[in-house]
C-alpha cells in the first residue's frame, strides 16, 4: 500500500475529487517508474525520453485521475504502454544528430567494475525478455519493486493466485534460462 | 535457482533506472513541457494512427526528441587508487625545474615529422606548447608537492621531464606510481601529472587521457586536478574524437571551468565550454547544458556544434521557438560563411534542416497550422540533394505530407525513394506507407500488390537477418562483424550484406571504431618503444596493458552498440511485418464488408513532377532533378 500520496486538498475533499500535484507525483514516483520501463525492455538510451513521455501523460491526466486505482497502478499501466510504443519506434537505424557522450561521471566504480554492471544487467533483462509479458510484469513488481502481491495483482489485473501463479512460472523459466547457460 | 541467483539478479535490474540526477533533467522538461500540453488539449507530438485498427507511429515528429546515440565513454584505466585527501604543497622542499620544458626542449630537439613506429628510437617530435598554465606558473608548478624529499626516482623522473627526455622521464616514473618506493601519496599523485604530461610530449594522446582521466576521476582531492584542465583542453585538440574527453571535463564545476579556462586561448576555452556542455547534455541538465553552449563565441569552431546542441536541448525541453532559432542560427552561420572550415559542418547544416521540419511538423501537428506544416515542407526541401540526409528528407516529408491529407505528393516522395536512385538506401516502410495511402483510396489489388511486394523483399531477408543477429550475439563477435563489414571481409548471406552494410553505415560506428581503431595504432606505436632500449620495456609494457584495457573497453562498447543497430534493424522490420499484415487484413474486411466492389476508377495511375521542377514526363524513368517533386495521382474508388 501507498503510504504517502501526494496530492492538494483543495475545498471540500469529501465532494471533489483529490488534486494532485505534478512536481510531487514526479517526487514520489519518477524512480519506480524509470525502473519498471527499464524493466519492461525501454532500452537505456531512450529511458529518459520515456519517463519524460509517461509524466506528460500523467500532466495531461493528472486532474481527471480519480483516484479510484493507487497511482501506482495508474503509473504502471501507462509504463506498459509508453514502453510498448518505444519498442515500436524501432526507426532509429537512420543516424541520430550527434554522438550522446559518456555515462554521467561522478560515479566512483572503476571502467571495469562498469562494464562488469551493465554486463550484468544487460544478462538480466535478455533474462527479463524470455518472460511473456504477464509474468514478466509481476516478476519485476515483486522482485525488483518489492510491491505485495496483492498490490501486484491489483496493478497487472488479475486474481490474487493468478498473480502468484505467474510468479513461480517466471522463476522456473528464469531458472531453465540460466541453466542453459548465455541468456 | 538460488537465492544467491535470484539476489544478483534482481540487484543488478534495482540498478536499471536512472540516476537521480538524470531524474533531475527528466523533472525539469516535465514540468516546463506540463503546461503548454495541457494548454494544447492533450496533443501528442506523435503521429497518429492512419486507418482503422492500424496505429502507425510517424517517427519523424519524435525524432527530435530522441536521446542521441551513446558514443563510447573513454575506457579509462585508474592508475592509482588513493583514499586520502589533498596534500598541502611545500614549495622548496622538492626540487625545482631549471628551464621551463618547452624551453629545454626547443633548445635540445631537431624539428621531426609527427611521431612514427620506431619513435622510441628517434629523437622524438618537438613537444606541443605547453599549456598556458603551466608557463604562467613557471617550472614550480611541476614541483612536488610534499614535504618529504622525493625518492630517486621520482626525482630522476621530473628532471628528465625537465630535459625533454619524455619516455625516460615515464620510466623513472613508473615504479613511484605503482608504489615501489617511498614516495608519499602526493609524490605518487605529482608522479601521475608529469607521467600524464610526459605522454602527452611523446603524442601518445589516448595514454596521455588516461592518466589525465584517472587524475580527474579524483576530483578537488588530487592536488593535479586543476592543472589538468588546461592539459585537457590540449588534448582535445589532438585526440581524433575530442568528445571522448567529455567524461573528464564533466568533473569540472562551471565556476572551476570559468576561472582557470578564461587564461587559456578562446578557441580552447570554448572547446571546453561546448564539451562541458555535452557532459551537462548527457545528464539531462538541459538549462545548464544550454547556458554553456550559449556561451561559445561566433567564429569558434565550436560555435556551430554549440548552437545545434542548444537547439536540441530545446526540443528536449519541447521549447520550440529557442529550438527554432538556434536551428536558424545553424544555418545562417552556414550560408553567410560563419561556420568555419569544419569537417562536418555542412553535414551540421543539414541535420538543423531536418531538425527544424521536425519542429515545425510537431508544432504544426499541435496547432493544427498547415502553415507550420509548410514550413516544415519547406525544411525539408532545404536538405540538399548531396547531403546523406537527403533520402531521409524525403521520407520524412512523405509521412508529413501524408498525415497532412496530401496523398498524391506523400505518394510521389514514396515513389522518389522507391527509385534506382536509392537503391543501397532502406526504407521498408515506404512500402507500408503506400499500401495505406492506396487502401485509404479503396485501391484495394494496388495496395495488396504493395504489402505482397513487401513480403517478397523482407521476408526472407528477416530471417537471414534474425540468423545473423544470432550468430553475433554478443559485443565481441558484434564487433568483429562490425569491424569486417566494414572493412569489406566480412562473408555474409548476400540477401543481408546491404542491409547489414546500411546498418552499420552511420557515422556514429564510424567514430566508435575509428576511435578502437586509433587506440590499437597507439597500442602499436607504445610495443616500438622499447626496442633497442631495455630500460624502457617496464614502461612500454605497463603502456600497452592501459591501451590494451582501454582498448578492449571501447571494442566492447562499440560492438554494443552495433548489436543494437542489428537488433533494431531485426525488430523494425518485424514490426513492419506486423503492420503489413494488419493493412493486409484490412484489405479483406473490406473486401468482405463490400463484396459488391468498388467504383471503377475513372483515370489511371499518373506520375508527373511539380510543374516548375518537371524534366521529362515520367515513362519509367527517373531524373534525380525530379525526385523530391514527383506527385503519384491515384484515384480514390470508395464509394459514398
Amino acid at each position: 500500500m501507498e503510504a504517502t500520496f501526494p496530492k492538494v486538498e483543495e475545498g471540500d475533499a469529501r465532494a471533489e475529487p483529490a488534486r494532485y500535484d505534478l512536481a510531487e507525483v514526479f517526487d514520489a514516483h519518477a524512480a519506480y517508474v524509470s525502473r519498471a520501463l527499464r524493466c519492461l525492455g525501454v532500452r537505456d538510451r531512450e529511458l529518459g525520453d520515456a519517463c519524460q513521455e509517461v509524466f506528460l501523460v500523467v500532466a495531461r491526466r493528472l486532474d481527471a485521475f480519480e483516484g479510484r486505482a493507487q497511482l501506482r497502478t495508474w503509473l504502471y499501466a501507462i509504463c506498459v504502454r509508453q514502453a510498448m510504443r518505444f519498442r515500436r519506434r524501432a526507426a532509429r537505424r537512420r543516424e541520430d544528430a550527434v554522438a550522446e557522450p559518456p555515462e554521467p561521471p561522478g560515479r566512483v566504480a572503476t571502467p571495469q567494475e562498469e562494464v562488469e554492471q551493465r554486463r550484468r544487467l544487460a544478462d538480466a533483462l535478455r533474462i527479463l525478455d524470455r518472460l511473456d509479458a504477464d509474468k514478466r510484469a509481476v516478476f519485476v513488481l515483486y522482485e525488483v519493486e518489492q510491491l505485495p502481491m496483492s498490490e501486484v495483482a491489483e496493478i497487472v489485473g488479475c486474481p490474487l493466485q493468478t498473480a502468484y501463479s505467474r510468479l513461480y512460472a517466471a522463476r522456473r523459466r528464469i531458472a531453465e534460462t540460466l541453466r542453459e547457460g548465455t541468456p | 535457482m538460488s537465492d544467491a541467483e535470484i539476489r544478483d539478479l534482481v540487484g543488478a535490474l534495482r540498478s536499471s533506472g536512472l540516476s537521480v540526477r538524470e531524474l533531475g533533467g527528466v523533472r525539469e522538461a516535465v514540468l516546463a513541457a506540463a503546461k503548454p500540453v495541457a494548454a494544447t488539449g492533450g496533443t501528442t507530438l506523435l503521429g497518429s494512427g492512419l486507418i482503422k485498427g492500424l496505429a502507425m507511429v510517424a517517427v519523424i515528429a519524435t525524432a527530435p526528441l530522441l536521446p542521441p546515440e551513446p558514443a563510447p565513454p573513454r575506457a579509462l584505466a585508474p592508475l592509482v587508487q588513493h583514499t586520502s585527501g589533498r596534500t598541502a604543497p611545500r614549495p622548496g622542499v622538492w626540487p625545482t625545474l631549471e628551464v621551463a620544458p618547452r624551453a629545454a626542449a626547443a633548445a635540445t630537439r631537431p624539428q621531426a615529422a609527427p611521431i612514427a613506429p620506431a619513435w622510441a628510437t628517434t629523437p622524438p617530435p618537438p613537444p606541443p606548447a605547453e599549456p598556458p598554465l603551466l608557463a604562467l606558473n613557471g617550472p614550480a608548478a611541476i614541483a612536488p608537492p610534499d614535504e618529504l624529499p622525493p625518492s630517486e626516482a621520482l626525482a630522476d623522473g621530473i628532471r628528465r621531464y625537465a630535459r625533454g627526455e619524455w619516455a625516460e622521464a615515464a620510466a623513472a616514473l613508473l615504479p613511484v606510481l605503482e608504489g615501489r618506493t617511498a614516495d608519499s601519496l602526493a609524490g605518487r599523485q605529482h608522479a601521475q601529472l608529469v607521467l600524464a604530461k610526459a605522454l602527452f610530449h611523446l603524442r601518445l594522446y589516448h595514454a596521455s587521457a588516461i592518466v589525465f582521466d584517472a587524475i580527474t576521476r579524483e576530483g578537488e582531492s588530487h592536488p593535479a586536478f586543476e592543472e589538468s584542465l588546461p592539459w585537457l583542453a590540449q588534448l582535445a585538440e589532438h585526440l581524433p574524437e575530442p568528445t571522448a574527453l567529455i567524461e573528464s571535463i564533466g568533473r569540472y564545476r562551471r565556476e572551476q571551468l570559468s576561472r582557470l579556462g578564461r587564461r587559456l586561448p578562446a578557441a580552447q576555452y570554448d572547446e571546453l565550454l561546448y564539451l562541458l556542455g555535452r557532459d551537462r547534455y548527457a545528464r539531462r541538465d538541459l538549462s545548464g547544458a544550454i547556458a554553456l553552449f550559449r556561451e561559445v563565441r561566433p567564429g569558434s569552431p565550436r560555435y556551430v556544434h554549440a548552437r545545434f546542441f542548444e537547439g536540441v536541448s530545446h526540443v528536449r525541453l519541447r521549447r520550440a521557438r529557442p529550438a527554432v532559432a538556434a536551428f536558424r542560427e545553424v544555418t545562417r552561420a552556414f550560408d553567410e560563411g560563419r561556420a568555419g572550415d569544419l569537417d562536418d559542418a555542412a553535414r551540421l547544416r543539414d541535420l538543423a534542416w531536418l531538425s527544424l521540419a521536425r519542429v515545425y511538423y510537431s508544432a504544426g501537428r499541435a496547432n493544427g497550422s498547415p502553415r507550420v506544416l509548410g514550413n516544415a515542407v519547406d525544411a525539408w526541401n532545404r536538405v540538399p540533394e548531396d547531403s546523406e540526409h537527403w533520402p531521409d528528407a524525403i521520407f520524412e516529408q512523405a509521412w508529413a505530407l501524408f498525415v497532412s491529407g496530401e496523398h498524391d505528393r506523400a505518394l510521389g516522395r514514396v515513389h522518389a525513394l522507391l527509385s534506382p536512385y536509392f537503391e543501397d538506401r532502406h526504407y521498408p516502410e515506404a512500402y507500408v506507407l503506400r499500401a495505406v495511402a492506396l487502401y485509404q483510396r479503396c485501391q484495394l489489388d494496388a495496395s495488396e500488390q504493395t504489402v505482397e511486394a513487401f513480403h517478397r523483399k523482407y521476408d526472407p531477408v528477416h530471417g537471414a537477418l534474425r540468423r545473423t543477429l544470432a550468430r553475433h550475439g554478443d559485443p565481441a563477435r558484434a564487433f568483429s562483424l562490425l569491424d569486417a563489414v566494414r572493412s569489406g571481409r566480412a562473408s555474409l548471406d548476400p540477401r543481408v550484406a546491404r542491409l547489414v552494410r546500411s546498418a552499420f553505415d552511420d557515422r556514429e560506428l564510424s567514430r566508435h571504431l575509428s576511435e578502437v581503431r586509433a587506440l590499437s595504432e597507439e597500442d602499436a606505436r607504445v610495443a616500438g618503444l622499447a626496442a633497442g632500449k631495455p630500460h624502457l620495456e617496464p614502461v612500454a609494457a605497463w603502456l600497452g596493458q592501459e591501451l590494451a584495457v582501454a582498448r578492449a573497453l571501447a571494442a566492447d562498447r562499440t560492438g554494443e552498440l552495433a548489436h543494437l543497430r542489428l537488433e533494431r534493424l531485426v525488430d523494425e522490420l518485424g514490426e513492419l511485418m506486423n503492420q503489413m499484415d494488419a493493412v493486409q487484413l484490412e484489405i479483406h474486411t473490406e473486401r468482405r464488408r463490400r463484396p459488391q466492389g468498388y467504383a471503377a476508377a475513372e483515370d489511371d495511375v499518373t506520375i508527373v513532377a511539380d510543374q516548375e521542377h518537371v524534366v521529362w514526363p515520367f515513362r519509367g524513368e527517373y531524373w534525380e532533378d525530379e525526385l523530391p517533386y514527383y506527385r503519384v495521382h491515384v484515384p480514390g474508388r470508395c464509394q459514398r
